[in-house]
């Protein structure tokens, strides 16, 4: 935030008045600033790094609740937890099912976003409108049926069970058609006068073009799919094909003679993290792009 | 007929006629340019013709076949739009040929061949395989052009296709369009708002206003007999001086007088202004057709004057008019100065006061009534 | 932009091409949501093999039932301090970030972070870092406030536990979404506060807040959604509502009914509370919102 101050009086006069409230009244001191970054960020972090560092631990060590110190098991808790306590499935069915609910929902969406931009019929509002309104259905409110439909349809305990009610999405179909519809008019035209079809237009044209916006709604799409809980308690009961979320669940009750293995469960939670985390850190750039949040 | 022929076109928009009732005809091989005003229609005429639009009524022909509810693509028409509409993400040789695919019409050696003839005639040999952000404006546009080329249509469709381009560069590309049509014959419809750009490539040029077609003529007829105050006052720049003015008669001689001013039309004049003589008419003289003469009946306050090098064209106030007159590079003229000036006569129009259609050119000694004319005429005076 | 919608004229391939997405929403949506009211209006037992019809009977139960009334009011009470609690510490985060002049971009993903949390992750690291007896923050809240933290006995600092986790994952999110609309203020508007000198708290209240009231609304809804169904993992791992319904949020007793007791109907009555609830109090926001907020 630098003002453009010239050589004038009135640049002058600015400087003066900057100078004047740096500090004071105008800009916190901007030591105050990362202070209060640094401050609030350690503590929303805290929890997870002495989940972390306890996760190294032994029993024992963990017991000494006050023991902050990098404990001597080193990652045997990881691989433990990994091989032993099953979470290295559980993590490929939580990829799996991530993997398959991310290019369902943005390949679904990208049909739905063409129809409703590029075509004009006569519901064309309304069944937009329908695509939206399902935001204000979330799980919960129709659980019972939907999971009496997987037992009906012998789905329970499959990935169908898992990704099938996931496939529709109302924030992708909305937020490719806005894009969609920012696409220059002459392109369109281009490609209408040289009798271009819809799908080899979505694959040649459109989906080159918005490169951006599906990056970053894979991305957000992936952590949503991995993140889910509740849907995928109701619908595996096969501890093997759980996903790892409900997998944490099961971890909990690890441990022998009254001392839960809380290092093994730390580790086991940051494993639950790593995959979603990284998404977000290296795809970062595409998925502020598409909340409207440019680098 | 061949071409392209629209009769009667008519586009309405909610409450807004774009296009009233053009009927235009651009003949199999020429280059039309459609030129007027912002928001004339013109632009909307060409995407009538390009199918990007339908008629609300009247018809479109393109090499003799109705193509009025014809999609786009069976047209056979290809388009250069005024921001080059290149996709971002592909190479200028790409860019060519996406449309060919789809069309499917050639074989792959086929286009191959055509790129490269297009590319060597468009001197963009080198940049066939850069993406558009590396090109510049005017090799952006080349490779649109390249586009239109390689589809080898029956038809052109030029969308301003030169507005974006900076000046100097415009003028470059006009004369490689020129040369370009020269060698490929193609029938071309141009559209634009500059009438420089018009007059220079256009067989004939079809001006428009208001939704309808002022007239159509090759550049110098144009130029030299407008059809109405609305052709006059747009072509050249600058364009006509237009002023109202009393027909009287003195003597044998008619005048056209207004204020303390008067130009005299030269005898014997036709029976048409004849028959006007009392009336309130419009007297258009170009400021080329004005010189300086010390004993020239107008006398001009001089207010600005515009050194353009090859010609000083000043500004200034006759008979409560504003005015402007050509006058040889170096003549010695300030503001402030009261010029004495005399028309040519050879070159002094009249106009209708109330419809603008031109009644007289001086040139022809005989008063403009062709057939189109008269009906234009008679429509005007029953609407 | 509609001169798009000429782009193709096939209906039946517009409708082709909406075809996944309908067939999803309709599926695994609208179908079952409509169902759920169905299944309000009976008691059903062991998945359908018993049902009977029982009008409004399931309501008036739930209605008259101690345990649901307080488990509704906990869930507003729980609402409403999550909301308010994820959106005042988002925007104190959002404004440090928008004032701070450097590092902006490390600072930031340093800050966004917990968008990728897992919910279940976040109630498991807090069950172990807050558990009464391994816990190293109940140690040093315990010696430095000199007060007793058991919230497996105490039902209010159950509560509280749960709505601090709840808070913790929400903020990423709103962290993004509040530096986006910070981001568009015109530097213009900060330059004339610097010149009238106006501190910095006030700028923030008087000058920011109102102008990011678009996305402010857009924030409460998304997180009352959230503080009414996304709180399901922390529950289920952290407290199982305990104790003594403390923490029985409203979508756990309705996992109880539907998927511990199988009272199908009962449960399903419960998801069409939930929604009237959620749609009512979106409605009501947005309705506020048009009156007070500057578009």
């Amino acid at each position: 935030m630098s003002l453009d101050t010239e050589d004038t009086t009135a640049g002058t006069r600015e400087r003066e008045l900057l100078s004047a409230t740096t500090g004071t009244r105008w800009l916190p001191a901007q030591w105050r600033v990362h202070l209060g970054l640094i401050g609030s960020i350690l503590v929303m972090a805290s929890p997870l790094l002495l989940a972390f560092v306890m996760s190294t631990q032994t029993v024992p060590e963990v017991y000494e609740i006050t023991n902050i110190g990098i404990g001597s098991d080193g990652i045997t808790n990881y691989v433990e937890v990994f091989t032993t306590y099953g979470m290295g499935s559980y993590m490929i069915n939580s990829l799996v099912m991530s993997i398959v609910v991310t290019a369902a929902k943005i390949s679904v969406s990208l049909l739905a976003a063409v129809a409703l931009v590029f075509y004009d019929f006569r519901f064309k509002n309304s069944i937009f409108f329908l695509i939206l309104f399902t935001l204000m259905f979330p799980v919960p409110v129709r659980i019972v049926p939907l999971y009496e439909m997987m037992a009906a349809l012998g789905w329970t305990n499959t990935l169908l069970a898992l990704t099938g009610p996931y496939v529709a999405s109302a924030t992708a179909v909305f937020l490719l058609r806005q894009h969609f519809m920012s696409i220059p008019d002459s392109l369109v035209e281009s490609a209408k006068i040289d009798g271009v079809g819809p799908l080899r237009f979505l694959w040649d044209v459109l989906i080159p073009m918005s490169r951006g916006m599906i990056s970053g709604l894979s991305v957000i799409t992936f952590i949503y799919a991995w993140n889910q809980y509740l849907w995928p308690l109701i619908v595996v009961s096969d501890q093997n094909k759980q996903v790892v979320q409900v997998g944490m669940k099961y971890l909990q009750s690890v441990g022998n003679a009254g001392q839960t293995d809380w290092g093994l469960i730390m580790a086991g939670a940051v494993l639950t993290l790593l995959p979603p985390l990284l998404a977000l850190i290296v795809f970062r750039g595409p998925l502020l792009e598409t909340f409207g949040l440019s680098e | 007929m061949t071409g392209i022929t629209t009769t009667d076109l008519v586009k309405r928009f909610d409450d807004v006629t774009a296009v009233d009732g053009v009927d235009l005809n651009v003949r199999d091989g020429e280059f039309l340019v459609l030129v007027g005003p912002s928001g004339c229609g013109k632009s909307t005429t060409l995407r009538l013709l390009a199918g990007l639009e339908s008629p609300t009524a009247g018809t479109v022909a393109i090499a003799d076949e109705d193509v009025t509810t014809t999609s786009p693509s069976e047209r056979d028409v290809a388009m250069v739009f005024q921001n080059y509409a290149l996709y971002p993400h592909m190479t200028a040789r790409k860019n060519m040929t996406f449309g060919l695919e789809t069309a499917a019409t050639f074989t792959d050696s086929e286009v191959t061949e055509r790129v490269a003839e297009a590319a060597a005639i468009l001197d963009i040999e080198d940049l066939l395989d850069r993406t558009p952000s590396a090109l510049s404006g005017g090799e952006q546009q080349r490779v649109a052009i390249g586009r239109a080329l390689v589809r080898d249509p029956e038809v052109f469709l030029m969308d301003e296709p030169l507005s974006n381009l900076d000046a100097k560069l415009r003028v470059q590309m006009r004369a490689e369009l020129a040369e370009l049509h020269e060698q490929l014959r193609t029938t071309t419809l141009y559209v634009t708002h500059d009438q420089v750009e018009a007059m220079t490539l256009g067989d004939r040029v079809a001006v428009m206003y208001d939704g309808e077609i002022q007239q159509v003529a090759p550049p110098q007829l144009l130029y030299d007999a407008p059809e109405t105050r609305f052709v006059a006052e747009f072509i050249g720049s600058p364009g006509m001086n237009t002023v109202e003015g009393t027909l009287k008669r003195r003597g044998d001689s008619v005048h056209v007088t207004w204020g303390e001013h008067s130009v005299s039309l030269p005898s014997p004049v036709p029976d048409i202004v004849a028959s006007h003589v009392g009336d309130r008419v419009v007297l258009g003289v170009r400021p080329e057709d004005l010189s300086q003469d010390t004993n020239g009946p107008l006398g001009m306050d001089v207010t600005v004057t515009e050194p353009l090098g090859e010609s000083l064209l000043v500004r200034g106030i006759m008979g409560d008019t504003e005015m402007q007159v050509s006058l040889p590079p170096r003549t010695a003229v300030d503001v402030g100065d009261v010029l004495s000036l005399t028309a040519d006569p050879k070159r002094i129009h009249l106009f209708d006061v109330e419809t603008g259609v031109s009644m007289y050119h001086s040139a022809d000694s005989v008063a403009v009534e062709s057939p189109d004319q008269v009906a234009r005429n008679e429509r005007r005076s029953t609407t | 932009m509609s001169v798009h919608e000429n782009t193709y004229d096939s209906t039946l391939g517009a409708y082709l091409l909406l075809l996944p997405t309908l067939a999803a929403i309709v599926a695994f949506l609208y179908y079952p949501s409509l169902q759920t009211l169905r299944f309000s209006f009976f008691q059903t037992f062991l998945f359908g093999q018993n049902t009977r019809f029982v009008g409004l009977e399931n309501f008036t139960d739930l209605l008259g039932s101690q345990v649901y009334l307080t488990s509704v009011g906990l869930t507003m009470a729980f609402a409403v301090i999550v909301i308010i609690g994820s959106l005042v510490v988002g925007l104190l985060i959002a404004f440090l970030l928008y004032e701070v002049s450097d590092g902006k971009a490390a600072y930031l993903i340093a800050a966004i972070w917990p968008y990728a949390l897992p919910t279940a992750v976040a109630g498991t690291v807090l069950l172990f870092l807050a558990h009464p007896s391994v816990g190293i923050y109940t140690h040093y809240l315990e010696a430095w406030f000199g007060v007793e933290f058991d919230w497996f006995t105490v039902g209010w600092q159950g509560f509280a536990v749960v709505a601090v986790a709840a808070v913790w994952k929400q903020v990423g999110y709103n962290v993004i979404f509040m530096l986006a609309a910070l981001n568009n203020v015109p530097e213009s508007l900060n330059e004339a506060c610097r010149l009238d000198g106006i501190e910095t708290w006030r700028r923030l209240v008087r000058v920011y807040v109102p102008l990011m009231s678009p996305t402010l609304v857009f924030l409460v809804v998304i997180n009352t959604i959230y503080a009414f169904f996304g709180s399901f993992a922390l529950i289920d791992l952290m407290t199982q509502g305990g104790p003594t319904n403390a923490t029985n949020l409203m979508i756990y007793q309705l996992y109880r009914d539907a998927f511990q007791f199988n009272n199908l109907g009962l449960a399903s009555a419960q998801s069409v509370i939930l929604f009237v609830l959620v749609a009512g109090l979106t409605y009501v926001q947005l309705r506020v919102s048009d009156r007070y907020a500057q578009y």
